[in-house]
């Protein structure tokens, strides 16, 4: 699904951008910087492996601690305490990654981050108990806070991307436990949460935010909407075996994920009508039957193989994938049918697809658009 | 990973070694006053023209289309099995087979809708399998289906070149060989943790046999997403009767010694192979990845030998530094082969 993309390096974008006079002289040097910054950035498969060695290294340093007596795992204060030194003892060592030389880098880096992950464990754990307010938002409220003081000082786009994550992911677990016995605003809370992911992901999407600082941001709001998207398949299960109730809106949250890729589109091809009214009208009655019916976890599936197309990343169509196959058989499977309807639901929609499909190779738009 | 010739813009790169331009790269230089909104909608549309959504919305359309049909069709059998009469069940599945084919001819195995066409007759090659083990009670074992099934679309599956078709068959040849191994062999409780052993051979001879057959002129990401898949499988695997070894150290259990020296000399193959002879970043990280998990569980067994030791507190943190040592220096190293391998990112 990656084909088709135009595979051009950076700097023969910047020659052509200068080409066509959208690269002014005196602009040459802050691209050539830009230029640097980009070849610069750490792969994913590194971040990846960079996360699981700390944190691999992270356990054997916590055993230690608890092993020897230096934190007393009863005691909130202590736990706080030692908490905020380690995350503290993380900055300076986490500086000293640009300061070193590069075989040095990796371990500070490595050792940085195990401070940090480590530290704000025992943050949380400890201040937990400190705060005054429902036990669970107490974990939100640490783990913002510490996400928002260490975001923007340590350069750790693995820290950057999971203490958010953390975060955001822990707020509709507090939303549940506390407002138990208040289902109506419990589900107005948990419904404008969602709202709000999405409108953070758009502003994260735009201008000023679309800068590499940003990024991990990015993708933990991405995450934490995954991960409501996929709870949404689960919610029996949730309530039966941990006692959380999800009181999202499907159709809310299906109807705006198909206005969001709505736009996704509308924004990819500049405007609807540079698609052509026939095709864009064909694509927003598609969105529209999937909002209805609705069917949140097969929108965003596309929603994700969309962005992994058009941002040429191959994690990101991975999961899309991923989503789509799990949500199109939960969708049928959870019909409340007999098999044979669903089978002829299942054929009929094949053969729907594959008629769009021969409509559009027919008229040629298959091969170029 | 593999070089291309890019031939649009008059500018002749070849891209092995240099990172693709995103769209974030782009935004970036918009986001820093660098080009003007102009220059980026340029960009953008240098990067990813507008008319090439549509190929990629018809191949999306034919992907899922056939999945859902080909699932309709199995929910269509799963109703109406104990109902159908025989005849009529050979009919509906031999004619799938056979308009597969058809499909498959007409459409050439070199356009996506053959190669769909092709796959969809391989799967109701499975489904015949099982009609006919259903009417004629061929037998109870699993791999009396698996096995046929898995040696009859192997020459499809050599000619499709699809690598969908490809990890497919790779999952059927997968489970012939387990149900073979538990229900036909029977291995004895020594023997048990070579399953592990077997699985992670079979998947490397699987990835030999692809890339020669298939990988080798399709670098362009069709054969990637199954080296990969298939890599993270055969080392997960091998790992499992090493760590078992590693820290029983048991001679007797011949599975787990088999499975342990099974593992150095699929690591260090991995890690030779994708690093110089298939040349593949996210392979030859899991190779890294491995092979420092491996050394990790040795230092823990040799730190901890016996349970007691667990009790001296010094013991973890010296684990802890070990593990930072091991993890640094395998990003060192990767860092430095990256860069040798040339910077696309991803």
């Amino acid at each position: 699904m990656t084909d088709g993309q135009k595979s051009i390096a950076p700097k023969a974008l910047l020659a052509l951008l200068a080409k066509r006079g959208f690269l002014p002289d005196e602009k040459r040097s802050a691209a050539e910087k830009a230029l640097r910054g980009e070849s610069e950035r750490v792969p994913v498969v590194l971040q990846v492996f960079s996360g699981l060695g700390a944190f691999l290294s992270a356990i054997p340093f916590v055993i230690f601690l608890g092993v020897s007596n230096l934190v007393n795992f009863s005691s909130e204060w202590n736990l706080f305490g030692w908490g905020i030194v380690f995350v503290a003892a993380a900055f300076p060592v986490g500086r000293a990654t640009s300061r070193a030389t590069n075989l040095k880098t990796a371990y500070f880096h490595q050792l940085a981050l195990i401070l940090m992950g480590t530290g704000k464990i025992l943050a949380i754990a400890g201040g937990t108990g400190l705060l005054p307010f429902h036990e669970v938002w107490n974990v939100v409220i640490m783990l913002v806070v510490l996400a928002g003081v260490t975001y923007h000082v340590f350069a750790s786009s693995v820290d950057r991307f999971l203490s958010p994550l953390f975060a955001l992911a822990f707020v509709p677990i507090a939303i549940s436990q506390d407002f138990e016995r208040v289902p109506e605003i419990q589900g107005l809370l948990m419904n404008g949460y969602f709202v709000l992911q999405v409108g953070i992901l758009a502003l994260l999407s735009r201008g000023p935010f679309r800068r590499s600082l940003y990024s991990p941001l990015y993708f933990a709001v991405l995450f934490s909407i995954a991960n409501v998207v996929l709870s949404l398949s689960a919610t029996s299960s949730l309530d039966e075996f941990f006692g959380l109730t999800l009181a999202y809106n499907t159709y809310l949250i299906s109807g705006l994920l198909a206005a969001g890729f709505a736009f996704l589109i509308y924004r990819a091809s500049g405007n609807f009508a540079k698609i052509g009214l026939v095709k864009a009208g064909l694509i927003l009655a598609a969105l529209a039957v999937l909002a209805i019916l609705p069917a949140p976890g097969v929108l965003f599936g596309l929603i994700l193989l969309f962005l992994g197309y058009r941002d040429y990343n191959k994690y990101v169509t991975l999961i899309g994938l991923g989503f789509l196959a799990y949500f199109i058989f939960r969708f049928y499977y959870d019909l409340d049918m007999t098999l044979l309807t669903k089978s002829m639901i299942l054929m009929g929609s094949g053969i729907l697809l594959m008629t769009g499909y021969l409509v559009m190779r027919m008229r040629r738009w298959h091969e170029h658009g | 990973m593999v070089s291309r010739k890019q031939p649009s813009h008059g500018l002749s790169l070849r891209l092995s070694k240099e990172q693709k331009a995103s769209r974030a790269f782009a935004e970036h230089l918009f986001s820093d006053d660098i080009i003007s909104p102009e220059g980026r909608d340029f960009a953008l549309e240098t990067l990813m023209p507008a008319r090439q959504w549509a190929p990629w919305i018809a191949r999306l359309l034919l992907l899922l289309g056939s999945a859902l049909f080909l699932s309709g069709v199995v929910f269509f059998f799963a109703f109406n099995w104990a109902s159908m009469a025989p005849l009529w069940k050979f009919v509906i599945v031999e004619g799938g087979i056979v308009l597969g084919a058809a499909g498959a001819f007409y459409f050439s195995l070199k356009a996506l809708e053959g190669k769909i066409a092709a796959l969809v007759a391989g799967i109701l090659v499975g489904v015949f399998l099982a009609v006919f083990g259903q009417i004629y009670q061929t037998g109870a074992n699993a791999y009396s289906l698996f096995i046929p099934w898995m040696l009859l679309i192997l020459p499809w599956v050599i000619l499709a070149r699809f690598s969908a078709y490809w990890f497919v068959w790779f999952a059927i040849a997968q489970v012939a060989l387990l149900t073979y191994w538990s229900q036909g062999l029977i291995p004895g409780p020594d023997y048990t943790l070579l399953t592990f052993t077997l699985c992670a051979l079979s998947g490397t001879a699987f990835l030999v046999f692809h890339e020669m057959g298939f990988g080798r002129d399709k670098g362009d990401g069709e054969a990637e997403w199954v080296r990969i898949l298939v890599v993270f499988y055969v080392l997960g695997m091998i790992l499992c009767p090493f760590v078992y070894f590693t820290f029983d150290l048991s001679f007797g259990n011949v599975g787990a010694v088999i499975g342990a020296l099974a593992a150095l000399v699929l690591c260090a193959g991995a890690y030779y192979i994708f690093r110089w002879k298939l040349v593949d970043k996210i392979a030859f990280t899991a190779a890294v990845a491995a092979i420092a998990f491996a050394i990790g569980t040795v230092f823990t067994k040799v730190l901890f030998y016996d349970s007691g030791r667990a009790e001296y507190s010094g013991l973890w943190l010296l684990l802890a530094l070990l593990f930072l040592g091991i993890s640094g220096t395998a990003i060192i190293h990767l860092r430095s082969v990256y860069k040798l391998m040339g910077t696309d990112h991803d």
